[in-house]
């Protein structure tokens, strides 16, 4: 275990370098695949998401209220995902290789969907007038609260969830 | 790769158990009567762990305060969040319910101890070290402590588990 612990340390020290290093270059390939989502909703149609370091920024040609959201601050779960997957045995083994390699595509899905969520969120309860006069009481609450579940609980249960279904890891069983 | 239908049946438990506590936690009643108390508790117990180490503070409330800097303990911060985590895997993990009882009040013990750690060591970066207080704050020390309820999850498992109940992940 305590070798386990090692590789997980290591594995976070990784994660959380590539996160930082790699995040704004991460956010241009985020932002195509969120934008698609986001304008499956009508009120956000017009809607650009511009990447800028470590946030996005959404602006519009229309009257929709600009926005900068924190887009670091979903991701950062890939920092325990690598964790989680370094602290597997032989963690080189192609099995753990690939199954990292699948949950990092899991992962990038959840984030186009948490990013999407805080969009929505955002224009729902943060932007005054227009929020009240585009989102109803039970819509606002809806994205307020998907928002905090991803956030607090959401991001890290995907992560867990993910490894758990793809690792390799002999002494898991349920 | 195929799930065994109790991998499933956990990963969907845990899933559910996930959200379930995590609306309890969020009813106002709940929040005001319990987190709320809770997370002043747990900001006494780090002022004095703070003031323990020569680091003059005062708490009010949930607020840690000194002369140069400041820390609000506020809900994703109170470790209420890692304690609901590792409570829904043990609770959905397949074993005897006492011993899933007490792994469970067993790792949140834990993890509010880390919890502890965390604001302390997070209070003394804003102090010394205010540049990297936010990548901390936010990555560093947040994914220890789901990192820490995902090994204390792993050890109680390999407890609970018969040594010769097939392995199956």
């Amino acid at each position: 275990m305590l070798l386990r612990a090692l590789r997980f340390v290591a594995g976070l020290a990784l994660g959380v370098w590539i996160w930082w290093a790699a995040t704004p270059v991460y956010n241009h390939v985020l932002t195509p695949s969120t934008q698609l989502l986001v304008h499956v909703d009508r009120r956000l149609a017009d809607a650009v998401l511009v990447p800028q370091e470590r946030k996005i920024f959404i602006t519009s040609a229309t009257p929709l209220p600009t926005a900068t959201m924190p887009a670091d601050q979903l991701t950062y779960n890939v920092i325990l995902l690598l964790a989680l997957f370094a602290m597997n045995d032989r963690p080189w083994r192609l099995g753990n290789v690939r199954g990292l390699a699948i949950a990092l595509v899991i992962l990038f899905v959840s984030h186009c969907l948490g990013l999407l969520i805080s969009i929505e969120s955002t224009y729902a309860v943060r932007q005054g007038v227009w929020s009240e006069q585009h989102y109803g009481d039970a819509a606002a609450n809806f994205w307020l609260t998907s928002e905090l579940v991803f956030r607090i609980v959401g991001m890290f249960g995907v992560v867990f969830a993910a490894w758990w279904a793809l690792s390799h890891s002999k002494s898991v069983s349920t | 790769m195929a799930l065994a239908p109790r991998q499933t049946r956990f990963l969907i438990v845990f899933a559910v158990l996930l959200i379930a506590f995590y609306a309890i936690i969020t009813i106002g009643w709940v929040d005001t009567h319990v987190v709320l108390p809770f997370t002043a508790a747990l900001a006494r117990v780090s002022g004095a762990a703070l003031n323990a180490i020569h680091e003059p503070v005062h708490v009010d409330g949930t607020v840690i305060a000194g002369a140069r800097f400041a820390v609000d303990i506020r809900g994703g911060c109170n470790g209420l969040e890692a304690v609901v985590f590792v409570c829904a895997a043990m609770l959905a993990f397949h074993a005897p319910l006492r011993k899933r009882i007490i792994g469970s009040l067993a790792a949140a013990v834990i993890l509010e101890v880390l919890n502890v750690i965390r604001i302390a060591s997070l209070y003394l970066l804003g102090v010394y070290y205010r540049s990297v207080f936010e990548t901390f704050h936010l990555a560093v020390w947040q994914t220890l402590m789901f990192g820490a309820a995902v090994f204390l999850f792993l050890i109680w498992t390999s407890r609970v588990t018969p040594r010769d109940a097939p392995s199956s992940t």
